[in-house]
């Protein structure tokens, strides 16, 4: 994995809404060494999709979604918006342009200004951008996204931050996001923050705002099960790489990369028969993604790995119907292990 | 981890053992704190028992007082805000609420340890690893400078940390997270502790890396015949590690039972509904999840009925003005704390009362679906 290459691309569709190619984002590590964070990650989001993105911490999903953002600027690669190329706008359009892309953070309680009420939080875009763009009377529709968030305006402006439990804080980030009528989300990790009772409500939310609003989704977390929930399609970062892409379904049934098949082993399965120490572990740690591995960047750990995988980077390239693998030996076709192709869950149970 | 080291050249895997009892016996036991807003019940009326070499998993939401419970076994809590309101911690018979602190510092790392949620605070920043380790076993077992050193190494290579003699020199911020809770794992294991408890240990790590520290703590916990206390939010994770499981929330035990019976056939809607709001991974994407609606009491202000009412699917009239005491199961060792049990009877009656109506005892409106319509609207 660890791979590149751009055929999981769907350049034919005219309903794409966000698409990345080529992104690289690097940063300065002192002593003329850098720091590869993303490198070479390409996708598109077509309109209405709900994108997941899953890997562990370190794997450069969440600067992924930044630099979506411009935030900061990707070193290389482009980012396009409907028919605007991101990394070449400046100054005003640029912010003019961020309007339609909006993103909720992790925690909710520290991504909300402590000193601010809640109507001015969430009707702050607006009223940078209410007369330019006509979104009518700004206070009915900050009232209207917090009652669609399910939060009772009349009670809920007035407060602050502290006043709300995590779950509330996490409606009002999503009421912030929904007020200027985004093309598209970039959830980073948005319920990671939360427990399972309340994590379910703010999923639902999610799903609930993406019909009402028509909302285009790139969900990051390093939960697989939480992504399978959310997504159509989910793609697989390893350090600064795409691993694999495909739809939500054929991935997690048939897992094509090693790492993702130990991702979904690793996976707690609240069902008592399963024998915890049975399943398979990853051993070792994410290398250091200043000297990042050759060739393929996940080599270094993969129980399938051989020489051609330290010296020849693979590409991306089809497995099944719209499912992308970058790896040499895939879990699937001529190179699949004798039981490979069976789903992780039914394996342990079996 | 590494199976060339045996476990029982470890010290303390073999201290003899006198007592034969239940290692653990946590009976009606009562934390409070006084605060400006009132008295918070953190642990109010907690009873459980810990058996030698045997798991017991404590699930629970944040705020249900999972970790006061946890710390007032360790006896951790400051003694100024913390009201030790009543009850027995008796450890191998000895009742921890009567010990001073001068007398833990015996039974501390010795007799009961404890790995903590984070490991990136959990650690002294400005102490080097080898010390942090050695620091204990110089003062519990009485071992050399060089003797204490070899322990360590010996320790490190059993917990999985690779280059373990270049490790001791090393400082916490050279280690990742997943390292880090390797290194408090092995401070907690090195003398031997009869008790490990495990408060969140895996929270602050990634899925593969929670995978490789819960199977140590596992494997050291069969190896080393402990008692553990396995404490988490996640009913994956005690799922197929722990033998007991206790369900707590807003500061009482609302369902205990072996870990097969509680999935099995558990009792309490709470449990029900926390294993049904886990997303999971054979449903297919966009399952709509089955959300608990509104969120946990607040512990300085406790409803007078069920605590669970507010927010329960069967919650009925009595429910409202009564808090169930536990009741006891068919199965042995099963209790649960709910006048109209999962599984029951007395229990579907109430959810079809309560769909016929349309909405709870309480209000809450009754649906599957935590709807953002019925998320709770802010009073």
């Amino acid at each position: 994995m660890a791979g590149s290459g751009k055929a999981h691309l769907r350049p034919g569709r005219d309903d794409v809404v966000l698409s990345v190619e080529d992104l690289v984002v690097e940063f300065p590590a002192g002593g003329g060494k850098k720091v590869h964070a993303v490198s070479n990650i390409s996708f598109d989001v077509a309109k209405g999709e709900t994108l997941g993105l899953v890997g562990e911490s370190g794997c450069g999903k969440s600067t992924t979604g930044r630099a979506i953002m411009q935030l900061p600027r990707p070193t290389g690669g482009s980012v396009r918006l409907g028919d605007r190329e991101l990394t070449k706008l400046k100054g005003e359009e640029l912010r003019r342009t961020r309007t339609q892309l909006q993103m909720i953070f992790q925690d909710p309680i520290s991504s909300l200004n402590p000193r601010r009420k809640i109507k001015d939080i969430v009707g702050e875009g607006i009223s940078i951008w209410g007369k330019k763009t006509g979104n009518g009377d700004a206070r009915s529709r900050v009232d209207q996204v917090l009652i669609d968030v399910g939060l009772d305006p009349d009670t809920v402006g007035d407060r602050r931050a502290h006043q709300f439990s995590g779950g509330q804080c996490q409606r009002i980030c999503v009421a912030r996001s929904l007020v200027l009528d985004p093309e598209v989300i970039i959830c980073d990790e948005p319920v990671s923050a939360l427990d399972v009772s309340v994590q379910a409500q703010i999923l639902n939310l999610l799903e609930q705002m993406k019909d009402r609003y028509q909302l285009t989704l790139i969900f990051i977390a390093h939960d697989l099960a939480v992504v399978k929930n959310i997504s159509d399609r989910v793609a697989v970062m390893y350090l600064g790489k795409m691993c694999e892409i495909g739809p939500a379904e054929g991935l997690y049934a048939d897992p094509a990369h090693p790492y993702t098949h130990a991702l979904l082993a690793s996976i707690p399965q609240p069902d008592p028969n399963i024998e915890a120490l049975e399943l398979e572990t990853l051993e070792g740690e994410l290398p250091s993604p200043i000297d990042p591995p050759s060739g393929c960047r996940f080599r270094t750990r993969c129980p399938r790995a051989e020489e051609r995988c330290a010296e020849e980077e693979p590409l991306m390239r089809e497995v099944a119907e719209r499912h992308f693998v970058a790896c040499h030996f895939p879990l699937v076709g001529d190179t699949a292990p004798p039981d490979a192709g069976i789903p992780v869950k039914v394996r342990a149970t079996a | 981890m590494s199976p060339a080291v045996q476990t029982k050249d470890l010290p303390g895997f073999d201290a003899p053992t006198t007592w034969s009892g239940p290692l653990l016996e946590v009976i009606d036991l009562k934390t409070y704190f006084d605060t400006p807003r009132g008295i918070v019940k953190a642990v109010d009326g907690v009873s459980f028992t810990v058996e030698q070499g045997k798991t017991i998993g404590i699930v629970g939401e944040s705020g249900s007082g999972k970790t006061v419970l946890s710390r007032s076994v360790m006896n951790l809590l400051p003694k100024r805000a913390a009201i030790p309101a009543g009850g027995q911690i008796l450890f191998q018979g000895k009742d921890l609420r009567k010990v001073s602190n001068k007398e833990m510092r015996e039974i501390w790392g010795k007799e009961i340890a404890m790995v903590f949620q984070d490991p990136m605070t959990s650690l002294n920043p400005v102490v080097k690893i080898g010390r942090q380790i050695t620091e204990s076993l110089r003062h519990h077992l009485d071992l050399n400078k060089r003797e204490a050193n070899e322990t360590a190494v010996s320790l490190l290579r059993s917990v999985g940390l690779p280059a373990p003699e270049r490790r001791l020199n090393e400082y916490p911020h050279q280690l990742s997270g997943g390292m880090r809770q390797r290194v408090t794992t092995a401070i907690a294991l090195a003398c031997g502790p009869r008790l490990l408890i495990a408060d969140e240990p895996t929270t602050a790590l990634d899925v593969t890396v929670q995978k490789q520290i819960l199977d140590l703590l596992q494997t050291q916990q069969r190896d080393r015949h402990m008692g553990m206390m396995l404490i988490t939010h996640d009913l994956g994770v005690v799922a197929n590690r722990a033998d007991d499981i206790v369900v707590m929330y807003a500061g009482q035990v609302v369902e205990r039972a072996a870990t097969k019976t509680l999935f099995k056939s558990m009792r309490h809607p709470y449990t029900e509904a926390l294993l049904r709001s886990i997303p999971r991974i054979e449903n297919r994407s966009h399952t709509l999840l089955e959300a608990i609606p509104g969120r946990p009491p607040d512990l300085a202000n406790l409803p007078q009925g069920c605590r669970f009412a507010p927010r329960c699917r069967y919650a009925q009239d009595r429910c409202v003005t009564e808090n169930p005491d536990l009741f006891l199961a068919e199965q042995p060792g099963h209790e649960y704390r709910c006048f109209f049990p999962v599984g029951t009877d007395a229990g579907k009656d109430a959810l079809a009362h309560n769909s016929a109506v349309g909405h709870t005892a309480t209000g809450t409106p009754v649906s599957i679906h935590g709807s953002a319509a019925e998320a709770e609207l802010v009073v």
